[in-house]
């Protein structure tokens, strides 16, 4: 991923939203950043976007609508999306919502610590990381 | 004394056997009987799903069909009333396969029935389908239950704790954003503010992890103790100044290992926690009790009032305040809810200023030991 690679944030919470927005400029990630509010909106977006692609996929697992794991169970079964990697952000520490994140393909599992100080140290590593990460090619 | 009325339904082929039933029934002392007969099949089928009749007599010998099947087509339209199936002389196969099939009881015709015999068989007939489908409820109650604990875990774990997180970014964003504008009072309650953030969400924690217990299953195995222990210790930064002893080798129990792991855990991290002076020593051991191990974590630090030794074992329930202590007060609750459920039980003895010990017990079950080794 490249620092003018898009960012997509799947997320109900306008605190959340707020958090990681000021999260991302405190550790200079000026990447492109697109706001979802539900696993819908989300799929709203990647079909309106036909010249580029999110080049990771930041998700909420708790949503109205359409939860996390029921957007990330469509978006792996497409052929389009699924290369696309998807980190799930969320509270839950329930065994369950961990083990059916990465059993419906999701890139990884961060919960999201209770002070902001923290969570900046957790998102400046994941996106370092993915960084670091080469791009699959995206088929268009 | 009125005699307790109970509609019989007889299924039979023969009527000489319809006859000698009716008779003895007629003789019942207990019971005021009311028998219904039909001789075949499909009538007694027919009968049993109007569900009118408070147990049922079925024979063997139903021409080409047989009571078994009959036995068994009833349990499937879902009857819950008793069935005694009444079979030939050492038919002993036949007897086992309507126990399984879901009879009642079972019955051998012939010279040996007698009144006595089948008022007999019907009342144990009845009160043993009755206990079964109070049980049968109470399954359905506890899953009920049970259901609903872990939605309640799944909904404290997804909402409960992030308007936590928004309350505990904004007061660290108000104190630095605003650093200009809020003297250091008002600094102090952000803090403060903070903190009971932090301590309602540690709560939480606390309460989802002792939901956890029982909720999620986990495979038992068979657990040496002793291992167990030694990893723990060496998991539990353990100050220089505590000197810690196993005094006896622990035994190998079948359980859910990390459970054990929870149990000793946090009794030696707060043996430690409590230790309260400079230097202390900590001893772990077992003796036989019949059929339980009984173990031991021994301390000598500041030991425990005795009109508390019920109440540490409570979840949320420290002895030191709110603000004064790291602990949420879920550690002892947690420990209590695995040995009970493990068939244990846990108590603690104490003298204050010289230190507590606290027992729990386990079962040894040592034969499914063996039975898993072999």
């Amino acid at each position: 991923m490249r620092s003018c690679d898009p960012i997509l944030l799947v997320e109900d919470s306008l605190i959340d939203i707020m958090i990681l927005k000021r999260g991302l400029k405190e550790i200079n990630a000026h990447n492109p950043l697109h706001v979802s509010n539900d696993g819908e909106d989300a799929l709203q977006f990647l079909k309106e976007q036909t010249q580029t692609h999110p080049a990771l996929i930041l998700l909420d697992i708790n949503m109205p609508r359409m939860n996390g794991l029921e957007f990330l169970s469509i978006i792996k079964k497409s052929p389009q999306w699924r290369r696309i990697p998807v980190v799930v952000l969320t509270t839950s520490q329930e065994e369950c919502d961990r083990k059916a994140s990465f059993d419906l393909g999701a890139a990884g599992y961060v919960v999201k610590p209770l002070s902001y100080p923290d969570f900046v140290e957790h998102l400046k590593v994941i996106y370092e990381y993915w960084c670091l990460n080469e791009s699959p090619q995206l088929p268009h | 004394m009125a005699r307790q009325k109970c509609k019989v339904l007889l299924v039979d082929d023969d009527e000489d056997d319809y006859i000698v039933t009716r008779d003895f029934l007629s003789d019942a002392e207990q019971f005021n009987f009311q028998l219904d007969w039909v001789d075949n099949f499909q009538a007694g089928l027919d009968e049993i799903a109007k569900d009118q009749h408070d147990v049922y007599l079925l024979d063997y010998r139903l021409g080409k069909e047989n009571g078994l099947e009959l036995l068994q087509e009833a349990v499937k339209l879902g009857c819950h009333k008793p069935i005694v199936l009444l079979t030939g002389l050492g038919d002993h196969d036949i007897d086992q396969q309507a126990m399984k099939s879901g009879a009642s009881d079972y019955l051998e015709k012939g010279h040996m029935l007698s009144t006595i015999l089948l008022e007999r068989a019907i009342h144990h007939a009845i009160d043993r389908k009755r206990f079964e489908n109070r049980q049968l409820e109470l399954m359905s109650e506890l899953a009920t239950a049970n259901q609903e604990l872990k939605d309640f875990a799944y909904i404290v774990s997804h909402d409960l704790k992030a308007p936590l997180r928004g309350i505990a970014s904004i007061a660290t964003w108000l104190s630095q954003d605003y650093r200009d504008r809020i003297d250091e009072e008002g600094q102090e309650m952000l803090q403060l503010l903070g903190g009971r953030v932090r301590r309602m969400s540690d709560l939480i924690d606390g309460i989802l992890q002792y939901s956890r217990v029982g909720r999620v299953q986990e495979e038992k195995s068979a657990v040496n103790l002793q291992e167990l222990l030694e990893d723990v210790m060496d998991m539990i930064a353990l100050p220089s100044s505590i000197e810690v002893a196993i005094k006896t080798e622990l035994p190998t129990v079948i359980a859910v290992k990390t459970q054990m792991q929870q149990i000793f855990q946090n009794l030696l991290s707060n043996a430690v926690k409590y230790i309260g002076k400079p230097e202390g020593k900590i001893w772990i051991g077992h003796t036989p009790k019949n059929r339980y191990w009984q173990f031991y974590v021994s301390d000598t630090g500041i030991g425990i009032d005795a009109k508390y030794f019920d109440k540490i074992f409570q979840i949320f329930q420290t002895l030191s305040s709110q603000d004064s202590s790291e602990s949420t007060g879920v550690g002892l609750a947690i420990v209590k809810k695995i040995v009970e459920i493990n068939g244990g039980k846990i108590w603690v003895t104490s003298e204050v200023g010289q230190g507590s010990t606290f027992f729990f017990t386990l079962p040894k079950s040592v034969s499914t030991i063996e039975d898993k080794i072999q």
